[in-house]
């Protein structure tokens, strides 16, 4: 098994401050990236693919969001 | 400053810290978000506390970038994102770190036998938490939390000194 991540942390909060963190990091990228896709013509279905989850729970996610940027961003 | 009504006080404070987490990029309102909004709303107890610590909103933000950067940084990963989202979500509910400071708020307010539910007991609330992104942002930011509560405690007891 290779371990990726410190195992010096000194202090439990500080481990678990950065799982927060790439949660969130992680987020981000996510939502820049399906809008990206979206907008360069990838189907939900190819979008949930390469993610790993169902197209419901992509289009779930991220749909709403992308469709009220439609306007501003020329996403249909 | 005291003549605010203290219910619309608190909801415009959760408003505005909806605003708040949907600038941040936020899907949840957290505890950061409210703290946030309590350090953009002059004319309250909580908005002088937290400019007695130095703390305003940019610092507060400040703060926070400093704090994800370093929890980031422990395994290796500088995150290039930019400071501001590119897209803004509808932050739709309230996370469960903004739920944890309203119930201390309101059992702040409980235990000081406070009759109603104002933006210091929200500052309480949010203060209280020992750990999570709030503690750990004023930490990296050099401030004392204990010392803040105090400040909201002392300032609470005035007002009812005061009031009665």
């Amino acid at each position: 098994m290779v371990h990726t991540v410190p195992t010096t942390y000194a202090d439990p909060g500080d481990g678990l401050a950065t799982v927060v963190a790439l949660r969130q990091l992680a987020d981000q990228i996510e939502a820049d990236e399906v809008a990206r896709a979206i907008r360069a013509g990838w189907s939900w279905a190819r979008v949930a693919e390469a993610l790993g989850v169902s197209r419901q729970a992509v289009h779930k996610k991220h749909a709403k969001r992308l469709l009220l940027d439609a306007p501003r961003k020329g996403i249909r | 400053m005291m003549r605010r009504n203290p219910r619309s006080d608190v909801k415009a404070t959760v408003k505005q810290a909806i605003a708040c987490a949907r600038l941040a990029g936020s899907e949840t309102v957290e505890a950061e978000h409210l703290l946030l909004a309590l350090a953009g709303k002059p004319g309250t107890i909580a908005y002088a506390v937290l400019s007695e610590a130095g703390l305003d909103a940019q610092r507060i933000s400040d703060a926070l970038a400093v704090e994800q950067a370093a929890s980031l940084a422990a395994v290796g990963v500088t995150a290039l994102t930019s400071p501001l989202p590119t897209y803004l979500p509808e932050a739709r509910q309230m996370g469960q770190s903004s739920r944890l400071a309203l119930t201390r708020a309101a059992a702040a307010a409980k235990a000081r036998k406070d009759r109603r539910m104002r933006s210091t007991h929200l500052l309480i609330g949010v203060l209280s938490a020992d750990v999570g992104r709030v503690p750990r942002a004023l930490a990296h930011a050099g401030v004392d939390r204990g010392r803040m509560l105090a400040e909201c405690h002392a300032a609470l007891d005035h007002h009812q000194r005061t009031a009665s």
